[in-house]
Formats: structure tokens, sequence, C-alpha cells
């Protein structure tokens, strides 16, 4: 399954990778995210999470801009999956992206990969 | 920008701050500024305090530039194992942080009380930027209310006297002769305890500086801002925590101010400033100033993370309205 939402700076394109030894939804964000678009941001991790995957990746490499607002919206997703058993984890966040996650100490909670095989094998 | 509401009187309790139970002996807050002649009397004072410290099964840490270290590291003698040490840059060292620094300091000595030497005033220090330090050190009342916390706060006596005064005004001791007293001037009224001057109004822009005013379209915002930044010179890494700090600032705008905002732009030869105005108010003085923990999910991080990364932050609020103005110094500071 495959479907691509536009949330103005930002794109989310979502993947459900079901088969293969570890099943997991792919998250690709792409542009900018800031609190213009965090509630959308949100509306979607959430429906995401809510089908219980066991790993949500989200994947940050096309990813320029991240505010607090759509970390948070991130966080949630992080808090939401572990109670149901899942987990979350990201993918080359970089440049200020990452000075965000850093900053905040949120690199220390949500584990951070290089690649998407890399967070799909562990 | 912080929503509406009216401001509370009610104080953050140490449990709040750090989300572990106080000791219900503790003596609490003692935040004293201690009025110097010259260097040696700040160190001879510094050395005891920190010999007291030990004594008391206390953590230590000293907050100071780098330059006065190891003079205070050489008098310290064998008490230096048990100081930890925090460098302030002599320029671009905001104020703002320090809070949830002596805070997390706390936090990682559980069980031990705090006893931290706050060296952040010294005359050549800018007049902006003695404000901030002196509200800082009145916050710091408030934040750290209850907590198991000694502060000594060097002041030298050579400073302008409207400084002095208003050291006086935000540390309940004082000693002013080798002697510790309470302070006279300072008022436990939470409401009043961040002196007028501190909130005295901004210095215009120049005529130059660039004027933007932006609803929603905060990606280009963000733009000009990293072009404003590369023009003025500053390095890419610092260019981007402009960029996070600005993009934080425009966002509560949106978030909590119910209305347009302005942005203004500057440079002088030493700094690139950035000064976000709307008709928010925060209401509380001390936001920004506590570190939300990484899962908190209730947000609170924004102006928490301008304060991590800009050099100097001041904030002027009210009903009518909140400017907040922040300062990246072009040359590292570190």
């Amino acid at each position: 399954m495959w479907y691509k939402t536009k949330v103005a700076p930002l794109t989310a394109s979502v993947t459900i990778h079901a088969s293969g030894p570890q099943p997991y939804t792919l998250v690709e964000l792409a542009g900018e995210a800031d609190v213009t678009g965090s509630e959308t941001l949100h509306a979607l991790l959430e429906s995401e999470t809510r089908k219980r995957p066991a790993l949500l990746i989200i994947e940050m490499s096309e990813l320029r801009f991240m505010d607090s607002a759509a970390l948070q919206a991130i966080l949630r997703a992080h808090l939401m999956l572990g109670k149901g058993g899942g987990r979350l984890a990201l993918v080359s966040p970089h440049d200020t992206v990452a000075r965000v996650l850093q900053m905040t100490e949120v690199d220390r909670i949500v584990p951070v990969y290089a690649s998407v095989s890399e967070a799909a094998s562990r | 920008m912080r929503g509406s509401g009216t401001p509370r009187a009610k104080l953050p309790t140490w449990l709040e701050v750090t989300g572990e139970v106080a000791e219900p002996e503790s003596s609490g807050l003692w935040h004293a500024a201690l009025f110097h002649r010259d260097t040696a009397e700040f160190e001879t004072q510094a050395c005891l305090f920190a010999e007291d410290a030990v004594r008391a099964g206390a953590a230590v840490l000293i907050i100071g530039p780098a330059s006065g270290r190891d003079r205070l590291r050489r008098g310290l003698g064998g008490l230096n194992d048990h100081v930890t040490w925090a460098d302030v840059p002599e320029t671009g060292a905001n104020p703002g942080r320090l809070i949830s620094a002596i805070s997390r300091f706390a936090r990682e000595h559980p069980g031990r009380a705090t006893w931290c030497v706050q060296h952040i005033a010294w005359p050549s220090r800018p007049a902006e930027e003695m404000w901030e330090v002196l509200r800082h050190e009145a916050l710091l009342n408030m934040a750290l209310a209850g907590a198991p916390v000694r502060m000594l706060c060097p002041y030298d006596i050579h400073l302008p006297q409207e400084l002095i005064s208003c050291a006086e005004a935000t540390h309940p001791v004082i000693c002013p002769h080798g002697r510790f007293q309470p302070s006279p001037r300072y008022d436990d009224d939470f409401l009043r305890l961040v002196p007028a001057e501190c909130d005295r109004p901004l210095t215009s822009p120049p005529t130059g500086a660039r004027v933007l005013t932006y609803a929603d379209d905060l990606s280009a915002i963000r733009h000009l801002v990293s072009l404003q930044a590369s023009a003025a010179g500053l390095s890419p890494s610092r260019a981007g925590d402009l960029l996070i700090a600005v993009g934080e600032l425009v966002a509560n705008t949106l978030a909590h101010a119910g209305g347009p905002g302005t942005l203004t732009m500057w440079t002088t030869d030493a700094e690139i400033i950035c000064q976000v105005s709307d008709p928010g108010h925060i209401t509380d003085p001390l936001a920004g100033r506590l570190r939300p923990g990484p899962a908190a999910d209730h947000g609170g991080r924004g102006l928490w993370l301008v304060h991590q990364l800009c050099d100097l932050v001041q904030v002027r609020t009210s009903k009518g309205g909140t400017t907040v103005r922040v300062h990246m110094r072009l040359a590292e500071s570190g």
C-alpha cells in the first residue's frame, strides 16, 4: 500500500511494508515541518499508529526544517506506539533537524539510524 | 505568544522543576550577592564557600568565564577534585540558559545539596547583557524556590550604582563588607520579582533594518532569515541555530498570538539581530527558562530552544503584545 499527502510546505509519503521478516510502516517526510503542518502531521502519524505497526520508520533525509510543534507530533507517535508495544525509529535527520533532536535530547529516547534498512534490521 | 489567561501568582515548586520529592527539612534556596572590591576578595570568598560546601557534602558548581579559572583553581588547591566547572564565554553567554543548567546539575546530584558560584557579572559586560543577568537572578528566586541550592553571585562594587541596587533587589542575601546579611531591598512578592529596570524599552531598530510582516507563510520568512544570516557572514552552523530560533518565534505567533507578526532584522559590526513582534502575551515569566524533559509531550520547547541557541534573548511582553529580540554574535564565541 502506498499513498502521498501534501501538507505545504511538507510532503509525507507513507508505504506499508507488510511482507519480509520485519514488517514496518515507512513515513518519508520532505520539505519543512513546522507549526502550520503539525496538526496534519500529527493526524497522519496517529492514523498510522492506530494500525499498530510493530515498527514505524520516519525517513528524514529530505526534511530541511523541523520546529518544536512538528517534533511534538513525532514524540506523541513515539509515546503512543510504545503503549502498544511498537516502536518508532528516525532515519537520516541532518543539519537543523538533527540539531533540534540533539538539543531537546529526543534523540536519546527515539533511536536514530543512518538508513531505512539499518532501522528495519534492528 | 503564550496563551491567554491571567498571570498566576502560584510558585513553581522544586517538585515541578525536578520531578523529585523535595526534602521536607530542606531550608530551600539561599541566594547571595557578594559585593567585592577586587578579584582577590572574590577569590577568597569563593574558596571559603567551596570549602564549606565540601564539608557539607554538597555538589559544587562554579560558573564563570574561563579567564578567571586558573587563579581560582590555584586558590582551591585540593578542593578542585570536588568542583565541576561550567565556563561561560565572556561574550555571548546568554544568562537565559542558566536556570535550566543549574537545575540539571542539581538533578544529576540527587540526595545532595548544590552549592554554586555564579560569576556572570563583570564590569566590561555590555549593559543590555547585564540587565538580562539581573532578570535571570530575579527569576532564579522563583524557579528554585525551596530547592536545596546555595548560590553565591559575585558583583564588582565598581559596577554602575543602578546595577548594584538591582543586584540588592534580586538577592535575598547580600554580602557588602565580608558579612552575609538579609538584603533590605529584596521583596519576596513574586509578582513584583523582576525589577522594572530590567523591562526598560528596547532600543529602536536602526533605520536600515529590514521589516517583514507575516501571517502564515513561515517558510518564506525562514528563507529570508537564512539569506540575511549568510550575507552577514554568520557561520553555517550558527546560521542554522538562528534559523531554528526565529522559526520557533514565528511559530509561536501562529500558535498563540492570534494575529500577524512582524520580523525586523539588522546587522551591526558584531552581531546579527532578529526581532519578532506579535499581539501575544507571555504570562509565565519562567517561559523558556526550564528544560522540558525529552519525553514531555506538552510542548514548551520553543522558547527554551531560543534561549539555548542564541547569544542574548530579550523579551518584552504585556497585554499589548510581545517583542522577542535575539542576538547572534558574528565571531564564534563558543
